[in-house]
């Protein structure tokens, strides 16, 4: 009895960890397409980019707060970079440059010697795991740590949104010619908006390297771009709490399809489970789009008023 | 330039906004070809003309929203063009547009405010720094754009999105948020299209009321009697040219004018006695197929 319990409670701080991992991701891609209106659909690059970064620099003996940093600036950098065709291209054509960025990254770690290629890295030195705690109080230290980064990335973006600055993101979104009318120099903001959003996911990149304790090439497929994309959508668009609650919905519903949850329904193989998981989260976006296309926080008029 | 200053005459050196030249090919065909004109300063200036003539095309050259492919515009003595878009309404020339383009998942109050000049809080390092000066600022902006909400009379939808309001609503948003960057000049497309009758007496009010606080205008107007109601001096164009310039009155009168709407034989039919009333009714069933 207190094995299970004690499985329940390591599974509830792997739940947790997970689901605040991709509040944090998240929140970078409501910055860059909620507020900003820029159509990022290969937000995993930066979250591979942020992780390698950390990963491979604290291999080479840089001390973890360092290597975290980097992996948060050289993310940043490479959003500085994807910018460039975001100030050129209409939004479909932007979601195809990043798409491809992320498919590109993605090919390249997969194939190169010092990234550790298909087999990636593991083994590296991991914050906090060597004050000589067992694995369980280490999870629930690790996860006090996400939440804490998390709710301080969630802080500064909310009170940059809430600001002029955000205003002008927001002009952005809604007609940038008008903006550039009335006196605004956009080209800045609208870098700076996706690197923003990409150093953010830099920084939940490495918390996820440092959570997983490996990483490798299948851990950054296009897939986990669009779990973060369903789960802005759940929430609201825009709405960075609705970040969290649409990562709650959907790790939740995640895990109550998971093979320990549903021993009860019968033998139902692996392969199928995961299958099925896929078609829950479906039926659910179906059902929200019914109900509230909104996102369960979004406010109702956002919808009608896009141009 | 220096060689484009020393000729200029007295009276050009007080217009506000000057064009010389201006042309713009799309292609081979020229949507302005040689346009020139002069605002100064405390004027209305009506600019009218059929669908097709480059009328906003013009605004668009003006404004730097179009490159030149020739020509040159010169705003408070400076020239401009060729320089970045965003620099027109940091001068003191801003336009509204034909179709009101409000932000519209941005409320009423949050669209005025944006479009104040010189804010601290759009840098991240004043936000960072000077939170304290940022939220001061923010204060001056807000009364600012409530003192604009009020004039406009649109208090009631402060903090409603601005995509909510109606067509009059957001005609008067549009003129209350280009006030907000302290304009010297506006540059109006069509302010009276598809606009009810009651609301076009407002925004002429308005207009007037503005023009004796001392502003400027330019305004591209379908309405024919409405811009010889409001203009000092009407520019006609057709055909991306000049065709007439002077008071209301006779530029409504030029037989050139006439023809550009009516066409050659238009004059014949309406011109000798009173050539205005047919081709107000022109330019109004042109409005609406506009609009």
């Amino acid at each position: 009895m207190s094995g299970l319990l004690a499985g329940l409670v390591a599974y509830l701080a792997s739940f947790l960890t997970n689901a605040t991992l991709y509040v944090l991701f998240v929140v970078g891609l409501n910055l860059q397409y909620g507020t900003t209106g820029l159509v990022n659909f290969g937000h995993v690059a930066f979250l591979a980019i942020g992780a390698y970064t950390a990963v491979l620099l604290g291999v080479h003996g840089v001390p973890i707060l360092f290597a975290t940093a980097a992996g948060v600036a050289v993310s940043a950098v490479f959003g500085v970079l994807l910018a460039f065709p975001a100030l050129r291209l209409r939004d479909d054509y932007l979601a195809i440059v990043t798409i491809g960025f992320a498919e590109v990254l993605r090919t390249v770690v997969n194939n190169v010697q010092f990234t550790g290629g298909p087999q990636g890295i593991y083994g590296y030195a991991v914050p906090l795991r060597d004050l000589g705690l067992g694995y369980q109080a280490w999870q629930w230290l690790f996860l006090a740590l996400v939440v804490a980064l998390t709710a301080l990335a969630f802080a500064l973006t909310e009170y940059v949104v809430r600001s002029p600055y955000g205003r002008v993101l927001k002009a952005i979104r809604e007609d940038q010619e008008v903006a550039v009318a009335l006196g605004k120099n956009i080209v800045g903001y609208k870098v700076a908006s996706f690197a923003l959003g990409a150093g953010v996911a830099g920084l939940a990149g490495a918390l996820l390297a440092y959570y997983y304790g490996a990483i490798n090439p299948h851990n950054f497929e296009a897939i986990v771009t669009f779990e973060a994309w369903i789960i802005m959508v759940l929430g609201g668009t825009g709405r960075n709490w609705g970040a969290v609650l649409g990562a709650l919905i959907y790790f939740g519903l995640y895990s109550a399809t998971a093979r320990y949850a549903m021993s009860g329904v019968g033998a139902i193989a692996a392969d199928r489970l995961a299958a099925l998981r896929i078609v829950a989260i479906g039926v659910l976006l179906v059902v929200l789009m019914i109900y509230r296309p909104q996102g369960i926080l979004g406010r109702k008029e956002d919808l009608g008023l896009e141009r | 330039m220096s060689a484009e200053g020393k000729e200029s005459s007295e009276a050009e050196e007080r217009a506000l906004l000057r064009v010389r030249e201006a042309r713009k090919l799309f292609g081979g065909f020229a949507a302005v070809d040689g346009v020139s004109l002069d605002v100064r300063e405390g004027e209305i200036v009506g600019l009218i003309g059929p669908n097709g003539a480059g009328k906003t095309t013009l605004f668009s050259l003006i404004t730097l929203f179009l490159p030149l492919t020739s020509g040159a515009v010169y705003f408070r003595g400076q020239r401009i063009d060729g320089r970045p878009p965003y620099l027109p309404a940091r001068l003191g020339l801003v336009r509204t547009f034909q179709i009101t383009r409000v932000f519209a998942r941005m409320t009423v109050l949050e669209n005025l405010m944006f479009a104040a000049p010189g804010q601290p809080g759009e840098s991240l390092a004043e936000l960072a720094l000077a939170p304290r000066r940022v939220r001061a600022h923010e204060r001056r902006v807000r009364e600012r754009a409530d003192e604009l909400l009020r004039y406009f009379n649109l208090e009631r939808v402060r903090d409603q999105y601005a995509g909510t309001l109606s067509g009059g609503q957001r005609k008067l948003l549009e003129m209350a948020r280009a006030l907000m960057t302290e304009p010297k000049l506006m540059l109006l497309d069509e302010p009276m299209a598809g606009v009810n009758p009651t609301l076009k007496e407002e925004l002429l009010g308005y207009v007037l009321d503005l023009r004796r606080q001392g502003m400027t205008f330019l305004v591209i107007e379908h309405d024919l009697d409405m811009i010889m109601r409001i203009s000092d001096r009407v520019v006609a164009m057709a055909e991306g040219r000049v065709i007439s310039e002077g008071p209301p009155e006779a530029v409504r009168q030029d037989p050139a004018v006439v023809d550009a709407y009516l066409g050659p034989g238009g004059q014949a039919r309406a011109a000798p006695v009173d050539p205005g009333p047919p081709a107000g009714r022109a330019l109004r069933e042109e409005g609406r197929a506009h609009g």
